[in-house]
């Protein structure tokens, strides 16, 4: 659906703003009546391992905005941010640490 | 003899208009001058002027949380130019601005080719013109809104018009107002039936009505600057420069007209529609006042 990224490294803590195009609807209110539709497990690699991990609820709100820091990164390094929600669909998307 | 006359009346006649044509914004010139000094004298320095402009709020928090001084473009940021804690709020949104997203969806919108083949850009060639609008048809006897003018592209294409104030139009209307970032305001007022429109739409700005008898100039020109509640009240002067606006409120776009009747209908008043007559007067006004200064839409805001 869409994974936007701002992705900074400083020193060697790298900061990094997700903003991810998904409609997190209950089903249950407004414009989101209907089947319920959102991420319900969200993940980000680094060389193979995982430094930020999230379950989400239909609780968050439309186009969740993330932002976390990590140790241990290099400029020029990519991580890998996955993310499935209860319907089955999923996406995966590379982002450049700059 | 006859063709000397008919040769001397059109020239008179067009002198005449030559004259008087420059005039019709006569009377809207000085309201906006007397608006825009009246914005940036109160807002020079409210920790000298405190006594005249803010009587009530405590030296102290003059002092520790307002901005000042403030110059005319600075009041592009509404609620967020003079008040400190609101802007620092806002800095963080707008690291990753939430309106990118149906920012993103407008310019697919506009490229997507409707059925006969064209897109929206076969009406607007050029996309920076949100600068112009509203702005008032001679020919139509009408204030055209830009998006009326978006419904207007599509139905001349054969394509069903969108709903006004939100979703896809809104959309549209951010991608044009995205492309238009930096021309400064313009609106004209050509004849007289525009300038009685825009008398119109001054005369609700400024009139008391609603169960709490409140007019638009109580809060956003007498009282901008201070807050209401936990809200800072932002100045009128500027504050359609950041239209179509992603509000966290609503989470997701509308344009001026949407928030400006949300606003009548907040303070006690009947709803207006979309598009009426009274709504785009006040939208005509409002935007005039702002002549000269700098559009920056979509932008973010409670």
């Amino acid at each position: 659906m869409g994974i936007k990224a701002i992705a900074k490294v400083k020193k060697d803590i790298a900061t990094v703003k997700l903003l991810v195009k998904h409609p997190m609807a209950s089903g249950k209110i407004g414009g989101g009546k209907g089947d319920p539709k959102y991420i319900n497990h969200l993940t980000v690699k680094y060389g193979g391992r995982v430094v930020y991990d999230m379950y989400p609820t239909s609780a968050i709100s439309k186009n969740p905005y993330i932002k976390f820091a990590f140790k241990g990164a290099k400029k020029g390094d990519k991580i890998t941010v996955e993310w499935k929600d209860n319907t089955g669909a999923g996406e995966k998307k590379d982002i450049k640490l700059k | 003899m006859l063709k000397k006359m008919i040769k001397i009346a059109a020239i008179s006649m067009i002198s005449g208009t030559i004259l008087f044509g420059a005039s019709f914004n006569a009377q809207a010139e000085k309201d906006r001058v007397a608006f825009v000094n009246y914005f940036l004298k109160k807002f020079e320095n409210p920790v000298a002027n405190k006594d005249k402009y803010f009587p009530y709020v405590p030296l102290e928090e003059l002092k520790k949380d307002y901005i000042y001084p403030l110059k005319f473009q600075d009041f592009q940021d509404g609620p967020l130019s003079w008040y400190k804690p609101s802007k620092e709020q806002f800095a963080e949104i707008n690291d990753f601005p939430p309106y990118e997203i149906p920012l993103d969806d407008g310019e697919a919108l506009f490229n997507k080719p409707f059925a006969n083949g064209k897109t929206y850009a076969s009406c607007f060639p050029n996309p920076a013109i949100k600068q112009n609008y509203p702005y008032y048809d001679t020919k139509r006897d009408e204030i055209v809104t830009i998006g009326m003018a978006v419904n207007e592209c599509r139905v001349k294409n054969g394509e069903k018009p969108l709903k006004y104030g939100k979703g896809d139009l809104a959309k549209v209307v951010a991608y044009l107002a995205y492309k238009s970032r930096g021309k400064k305001i313009d609106i004209k007022i050509p004849n007289e039936n525009a300038a009685k429109a825009y008398e119109a739409g001054k005369k609700l700005f400024y009139k008391q009505r609603g169960y709490l008898a409140i007019s638009c100039n109580e809060c956003h020109v007498k009282s901008s600057g201070k807050r209401l509640r936990a809200e800072s009240l932002s100045p009128a002067l500027g504050a359609t420069t950041q239209m179509p606006v992603y509000r966290i409120k609503w989470g997701g776009l509308g344009t001026l007209q949407r928030r400006l009747a949300g606003c009548v209908k907040d303070t006690g008043s009947e709803k207006p529609k979309m598009q009426s007559k009274p709504l785009k007067e006040l939208a005509y006004f409002l935007t005039y006042m702002s002549n000269g200064m700098k559009l920056f839409g979509p932008d973010t805001r409670k």
